[in-house]
């Protein structure tokens, strides 16, 4: 991997939702962050190097992060803003019936009709960094959309800044079978490191391979 | 259509071949290329319409310092995913299933239930003790109101009133306490909503289904449709390009009309095209685009069309990705 450091602005050009928490009715997503795995397989597919089908393959990180040229830091914000709940319906029933036995397990909760999901707005601003490689200078943009989020319907500018300090995430070091000491415990595949230099940074995630 | 060719997948060539060894070879879906599509549409409420979340009021969102409508995808996306699986059976080229219930049973091929519709929209089936996921080749994005939301939206006072007209209860000897409001949009106000592609996902006949769909639902009310339609839409154009432009957000739109009149549709229309056409490559203008759907319209209305034979012809094909890719 070469060494190369590309900090990231990301703004939120529309509203986007991940199942992050568990909220009473639904879910909340995590207001503070865009995690590495969203930056980086957003970006490869911006640049046209994922699969052309719509259909999706077996799931694999450690397969997927590999054959990738680079590796990113979490992006993070000082300003973490959530949109009050949006209600969502699953409408499995509209143009058919359920079978009495799903029907069952719906008014017993399990599958709600109706859930809200809390989305992060439009206008915050994310930092970060990618490692490896610099889609600006490849693609020869001077700002990239990637795409994020529940239905990959929200939208993230990406331009190139200047960043001193990031944090990775050491769940995705643990893919690579590296151990990195875990500052914040968000979820099992979100684990944020403390604050490091993006030269340390960019030190450690050559290891990842 | 053939200026949009760069920017779409080929039908004939939705997977390829890759060997193992000498002797040995796999099939899967043809690589991703660069590419992007946006259809940008306006939509606009032709009489009362309600977009309600799980109050009252109508669903919006902050933004520029204002408040403005919010109408999130399926309000539009569910009516025009309909439309195209009755477009599908009407032909008898696919629609096999209701929507949102694709089941499969041991032994059925993945083709049995997806088609055209599901390239194009997306779903996901059970089979088996797997699930079948298929992404959606087109997003639809949020529908955001052009005027702040205190200038599209009223709302009227209902009670339920006795019989007799008056709110008397006879029973209870005591005047009813049912009131309510309801909020609605306004007719005459305009919504700018995106239809995008990422990556060349999506094949000709794709776009044509699209379109053909966009073009032959155009209602959505909530409670109000008793009317007739109540949403008409108006395209703006297509846009096409290598990268997905940070213009093709519909709140980054609404930036580029402030301080315009957000109740003329001609005005909006131009400003919007002006907008996008700076950032794209290839820009095709709404008019040509809504006199290709109003083409496709007629084309299908009428037996043995071309369009007819594209829609058969595409089937087999379709039906090929899906079954090799998921056994």
């Amino acid at each position: 991997m070469k060494a190369i450091i590309t900090g990231i602005q990301a703004e939120t050009l529309t509203p986007f939702a991940y199942h992050s928490l568990m909220v009473q009715g639904g879910t909340a997503t995590l207001p503070e962050l865009v995690s590495d795995h969203a930056l980086m397989f957003g970006l490869a597919a911006t640049l046209g190097m994922m699969r052309s089908s719509v259909c999706l393959p077996k799931k694999d990180y450690r397969r997927d992060l590999d054959a990738m040229p680079w590796r990113a830091s979490v992006l993070t914000t000082d300003h973490p803003r959530l949109l009050s709940p949006v209600v969502r319906r699953l409408n499995l029933t509209e143009e058919a019936g359920y079978k009495r036995r799903i029907q069952d397990v719906v008014k017993k909760g399990n599958l709600k009709d109706f859930f809200t999901t809390q989305e992060v707005p439009p206008g915050v601003i994310f930092t970060g960094a990618l490692f490896g490689f610099d889609p600006f200078a490849y693609s020869g943009q001077d700002e990239l959309v990637i795409r994020i989020g529940l239905h990959r319907n929200g939208m993230l500018r990406l331009r190139p800044v200047k960043v001193e300090q990031v944090r990775l995430n050491a769940a995705t070091a643990a893919l690579f079978g590296r151990e990195l000491s875990v500052e914040r415990y968000l979820l099992y595949g979100l684990q944020l490191t403390q604050r490091m230099p993006a030269k340390d940074a960019l030190h450690e995630v050559q290891q990842w391979n | 259509m053939k200026a949009l060719a760069p920017y779409l997948a080929s039908i004939d060539g939705l997977t390829t071949e890759s060997p193992i060894d000498d002797k040995k070879s796999y099939i899967h879906p043809k690589l991703k290329n660069l590419g992007s599509v946006s259809l940008v549409l306006i939509r606009e409420a032709v009489a009362p319409v309600v977009f309600r979340n799980a109050e009252q009021e109508i669903t919006d969102i902050e933004w520029l310092d204002d408040l403005y409508v919010r109408a999130v995808p399926n309000k539009f996306k569910y009516i025009e995913r309909n439309r195209g699986l009755q477009i599908l059976r009407a032909l008898g080229v696919g629609g096999r299933l209701p929507q949102n219930k694709t089941v499969l049973y041991k032994g059925q091929n993945p083709s049995d239930a997806f088609d055209l519709n599901t390239l194009v929209f997306g779903d996901s089936a059970n089979y088996d003790n797997r699930v079948l996921p298929v992404r959606a080749a087109v997003n639809y994005s949020d529908a955001l109101s052009l005027l702040p939301k205190d200038k599209c939206v009223d709302e009227t006072f209902h009670n339920r009133a006795m019989e007799d007209g008056t709110l008397f209860d006879a029973e209870s000897k005591k005047n009813s306490d049912n009131l309510f409001t309801r909020h609605f949009i306004k007719p005459g106000t305009l919504m700018v909503q995106v239809l995008s592609t990422r990556g060349q996902v999506l094949p000709e006949i794709g776009l044509k289904h699209l379109l053909l769909s966009v073009g032959m639902a155009g209602s959505y009310g909530g409670q109000t449709s008793v009317t007739g339609i109540n949403i008409r839409t108006h395209v703006v154009g297509l846009y096409g390009g290598k990268f997905e432009q940070a213009i093709t957000s519909p709140y980054e739109l609404l930036r580029g009309l402030q301080g315009r009149d957000g109740s003329d549709v001609l005005a909006a229309k131009a400003r919007l095209h002006e907008l996008l056409q700076a950032a794209h490559d290839l820009a095709i203008q709404g008019d040509e685009v809504a006199a290709w759907q109003a083409d496709l319209i007629a084309a299908f209305n009428q037996s043995g069309s071309e369009l007819e034979q594209q829609y058969k012809q595409a089937q087999p094909k379709v039906a090929g990705l899906f079954d090799q890719w998921f056994q």
